[in-house]
Order: structure tokens, then C-alpha cells, then sequence
């Protein structure tokens, strides 16, 4: 589907602040040596984020005359819900960080509303990603993947944040815990891997013989009921990236993502900074790849099918698999 | 009640007079919407019925196909509990699913739920538009029964479309369902939808008069 602006922000910003905010809690709940400062530097850099990500979501509206209507089907739209825990998130963690500049001896309470903060931001972010993972059409996202990933780059994208905000303040970084990020991103590089393998296998399932009941391949677009695709109409289908732009997407991705902060990790504090660079952007790219190869089940009726010989089939003297020549 | 257009593959030429016919209605007609801000000019504007051709095969066994698309007016509409205003509603007297045009936010949500590609966005007024089963027609008493059903149907030079009732057994609909196997699109996304097609038959084959007569001179 076409990748719009607001989305990648929303999505990412909301990551970005909810993984800063469970680094927040860990440090709470796990007694990391961090110095006060510190934490405050991180409450402020959720809030900041979630505030803008929130912002950027204004703009996917396009008519806000009926934005008051938002909450009306919250027993069965993902998106209403994202609206509440979204606003709930950030209401809750406005509260912490005025507290922690107002009323700075109130620690218990800062405490509780940093805590109920940071659980909501979870369950927030597991909203959003419910939003994508439970459209059956769009077959690249129907999958309890979607939310892993989801969380995943939360994590990564937050802790990297939360690591070079502590090192540039004096901290240790994560709490002395130098080798969570370069964690985060293994974990987030093995995750988007499997989401490549997920996107192959969801656009190959997407057949014209579905839609058209025609027999033989290839399939010919002659005509999509207007000069060309809708496009321009139509957010839902986007044009198939060449194979070209998808791989050198898919390894900048793994490159940004998990080679640079797992390099940087090692670095000390400007290493920590540039790690944080890379992994935001490489997360961000991550996201766009979420929604520019993601395969919707209306293409079968907007692009074309190139003939592919079967990788079972069984001659003479051969074992199963594909020949090499075989491919297209 | 649950309206619906049964539309025979066998019939439809690709002519696409139910796509331009539901665009002029739309647009220009005396009911109803106006899809697009500047409908004649923008070739690649808004459709709410989009005829698809199709062609498969190497020369020269190669089929062609058209198929007219526009929305099922699903059982189980997927764009409808998406949607977080409740723009996207289904009515309980007639089965169509309609948009209101002062609830919806233009998020889109409803676009990526329909496993169709049948709903159009309009930048201009910043909201998602479809198919109507020209509800303003069929709902118009003022107007002859014959005009009370959808321009594409209407318009269809080659009657590939029958409109009608699919849950009254009686209705022409309903009968070509069940005696013709009418089949749906993509039903293993679960939208159940209600719009249906009449399956493509074998083209008859071609049979020379010396063949007639020594068939015919077999038998006698």
C-alpha cells in the first residue's frame, strides 16, 4: 500500500516513546544505577515523541469535522481503540512528567503514574500493530507477526533512544547494561527476516486465477477499469517494487537496524549516539517496507502475472525442487 | 431483505456502459453524490464501477475476461466494523452498505479492509466513496418501476445484469444463483458478499455444414 507520512510517524513516534517508557519502568522496577536526571531526560523524551507522533496522526484525518465521532465503535474497530489508548497513554504520562517538575517530592505518586504510564503505552502499541495484523485483505500484515514486529521495533528504537540520552547525560547508557542494545537488535534483525519470508509467501499466494477464474498463466493486465491502476484512488494498492528496490531496502534495513547499533554498542558515548542514528533509521525504512511491499488481496485484479514453472514438478531422472533454469 | 446484481460472464462484452452510465448518474444525474471534483477531466479519477479485462494464456490459446466491479455489498463487510465513526454502515431493511459522507474522517481504514479494491477515496472532499446501489433510485417512488433499480443495470445493452432480492427464492436472482451456480469473489476472505457472477460456459463448438450433412446422412 502507498506509505503516507502520518503513518509512519504515528507508528514510530508512538514506538519510540513506549520503548523509552518501559526502559523507564525497567530501570524503576530493576533499581538500575541511574541518576535522576537521567530518568526525567527520558520521560521527557517519551512525552516529546508521543506528542509528535500523536500530532503527525491528525493528518491522516482528512476531515476533522467528524474527528468527534472517533469513539463511537470501540466494541469492534481497532482504530477507535487506538484513539483511546493512544490519548489514555499520553494523558497518564503528561501527568508523570508535570508531576516530576511540580511537585518533585510526590515520588510515590510519580512513580505509580510513570508505571500506569508505561503499561498503557504496551498496551497502546499492541493496539496499533492490532489494527494492521487483523485485516484479512491486506495478506502481508494478517499475522500475529505484525505485533511481535511491532514491539520489537518499539524496543529497539526506545532503548537506543533512552541508551544515547543516558551516555550523552554521563550515564552508563542502559542502566549498565550495555549489551541490551545490540540485544534488541538481533532480535529485531531475526523478526524482520521472517517478516520478509511472511511478505514473499503473502504476495505469492495473491493469484489472478483467484479473481479472474481463468485458466493459464501468465495473466495479462489489459485494462484495471480506467487508463491505469487506481493508484491515485486506491491507497490500498501501490505499484509492486522492483525486485531491485526491495532487496537493497530489505539489507539497508538489516544494515541501519541491527549492523550499526551492535558496531556502536562497543563505542562508548559517541558510539551509543550513532548507534541510536542508525537504529531509528533503520527502523524507520523498516516501517516504510511494512507498508510499500505489503501485498493487498485487490491486486489480483490490478497487475499483471508472469508465468512461473512449478518447483514440485517430477521429470525423469530428476529430484524434487526447482531447476536453476527454471526460474523466472 | 438483501439486494444484489447478479452479472452473467457469458453476456458482459466489456462494453463498459455500466461504468460510464454509474459515473453520469452519479455525477451528473438529477440523484446522488458527486464522485469526483472534476469528473471529465480526470481520466483516472474516481470509478465506483470498474470493468477489469483480462487476458491469459500464449498465443494462441488465450481467454480474455471482463469482469464489471464494483461493491459486493457484503454479508460480512469487513469495511464496516473497521470503520471508528460508524460511517461505514449496513442497512438492515436492504443489505446495501453505505457511507455517510458527515461521519467518516477520510482515514482510509475501510479501503484496506475491503479484500475488493472497490472503494475510492475523494482528495477533494477528504472522504472514501463507493457503490451505492443507486440507492437513490431504487428508493425513489416518484420514479417508473422500470427505472427503479441501479444505472449499471439498466444500461447493460447485452442484460448480462439482473437485480433483485437474493433472499426471496422467488426472485430471478435467487433462481439464477441456484440453477446457474453463481459463485462470488475471493470468498476464502469470509466477507460473504452478495453480489454474485454466473459462471463462463464452454463457447459451443463450431460445426461445418459438410459435418451437419454427414451426420445427418449417418443417420437416416
Amino acid at each position: 500500500m502507498r506509505p503516507t507520512w502520518p503513518l509512519l510517524a504515528l507508528t514510530l513516534l508512538q514506538g519510540v516513546s513506549w520503548g523509552v517508557m518501559a526502559v523507564v519502568a525497567a530501570a524503576l522496577v530493576g533499581g538500575w544505577p541511574v541518576s535522576t536526571g537521567t530518568v526525567q531526560a527520558w520521560e521527557w523524551l517519551a512525552w516529546g515523541t508521543g506528542a509528535l507522533g500523536g500530532s503527525a496522526s491528525v493528518f491522516h484525518m482528512h476531515r476533522l469535522a467528524a474527528a468527534r465521532y472517533v469513539l463511537r465503535r470501540l466494541r469492534s474497530s481497532w482504530l477507535s481503540r487506538e484513539a483511546l489508548s493512544t490519548g489514555g497513554y499520553m494523558a497518564v504520562l503528561s501527568v508523570a512528567v508535570a508531576l516530576r517538575v511540580l511537585w518533585p517530592q510526590a515520588s510515590g505518586l510519580w512513580e505509580a503514574a510513570t508505571l500506569l504510564a508505561a503499561g498503557l503505552g504496551a498496551v497502546a502499541v499492541y493496539i496499533t500493530a492490532m489494527l494492521y495484523a487483523t485485516i484479512p485483505a491486506m495478506r502481508s500484515w494478517h499475522s500475529p507477526l505484525t505485533v511481535v514486529v511491532f514491539f520489537a521495533a518499539a524496543l529497539l528504537s526506545g532503548g537506543a533512544g533512552a541508551g544515547a540520552v543516558g551516555a550523552l547525560l554521563g550515564g552508563p547508557g542502559l542502566g549498565g547494561l550495555p549489551g541490551l542494545d545490540a540485544a534488541f537488535a538481533l532480535v529485531f534483525g531475526a523478526l524482520v527476516s521472517l517478516q520478509i519470508r511472511a511478505f514473499r509467501v503473502a504476495a505469492a499466494g495473491v493469484l489472478a486465477a483467484t479473481g479472474t477464474g481463468l485458466a493459464g498463466r501468465p495473466y495479462r493486465l489489459q485494462d484495471a477499469g480506467g487508463s491505469r491502476p487506481p493508484y491515485r484512488t486506491q491507497t490500498q494498492i501501490w505499484p509492486v517494487l522492483p525486485a531491485a528496490v526491495r532487496t537493497s531496502g530489505y539489507a539497508a534495513v538489516l544494515v541501519l537496524a541491527v549492523v550499526g547499533p551492535c558496531l556502536a554498542a562497543a563505542q562508548g558515548t559517541t558510539g551509543l549516539v550513532w548507534g541510536a542514528g542508525s537504529a531509528w533509521l533503520g527502523v524507520a525504512l523498516s516501517r516504510w517496507m511494512f507498508f510499500a511491499d505489503a501485498t493487498h488481496s485487490s491486486r489480483v485484479w490490478f497487475a499483471d502475472q508472469p508465468k512461473t514453472p512449478s518447483p514440485v514438478r517430477r521429470e525423469p531422472g530428476r529430484p524434487y525442487g526447482r531447476r536453476r533454469e527454471d526460474s523466472v | 431483505m438483501q439486494l444484489t446484481i447478479i452479472t452473467d460472464l457469458n453476456k458482459c462484452v466489456g462494453c463498459k456502459s455500466c461504468q460510464v452510465s454509474c459515473k453520469e448518474h452519479n455525477t451528473s444525474g438529477d440523484f446522488g453524490p458527486v464522485p469526483d471534483h472534476d469528473p471529465y477531466r480526470e481520466a483516472e479519477g474516481m470509478w465506483w464501477n470498474r470493468v477489469i479485462g483480462m487476458e491469459a494464456g500464449e498465443y494462441p490459446h488465450v481467454g480474455v475476461m471482463y469482469l464489471p466491479k464494483a461493491c459486493m455489498h457484503c454479508y460480512d463487510a469487513p469495511c464496516v466494523p473497521v470503520c471508528p465513526t460508524g460511517a461505514s454502515y449496513k442497512r438492515d431493511d436492504n443489505g446495501v452498505v453505505l457511507v455517510d459522507y458527515e461521519a467518516c474522517i477520510g482515514c482510509q481504514l475501510c479501503m484496506w479492509a475491503c479484500p475488493y479494491g472497490v472503494r475510492e477515496f475523494d482528495e477533494h472532499e477528504g472522504v472514501v466513496k463507493k457503490c451505492t446501489l443507486c440507492i437513490d433510485r431504487i428508493e425513489d417512488e416518484s420514479l417508473p418501476p422500470e427505472d427503479r433499480q441501479p444505472a449499471c443495470v439498466q444500461s447493460c445493452p447485452t442484460h448480462a445484469r439482473t437485480f433483485g432480492d437474493l433472499e426471496d427464492p422467488d426472485s430471478a436472482v435467487a433462481h439464477l444463483v441456484a440453477e446457474r451456480q453463481g459463485f462470488v469473489l475471493l470468498p476464502e476472505l469470509g466477507a460473504r458478499p452478495a453480489i454474485h457472477y454466473l459462471p463462463r460456459r464452454h463457447a459451443p463448438g463450431i460445426v461445418d455444414p459438410e459435418t451437419i450433412d454427414r451426420v445427418l446422412g449417418e443417420g437416416s
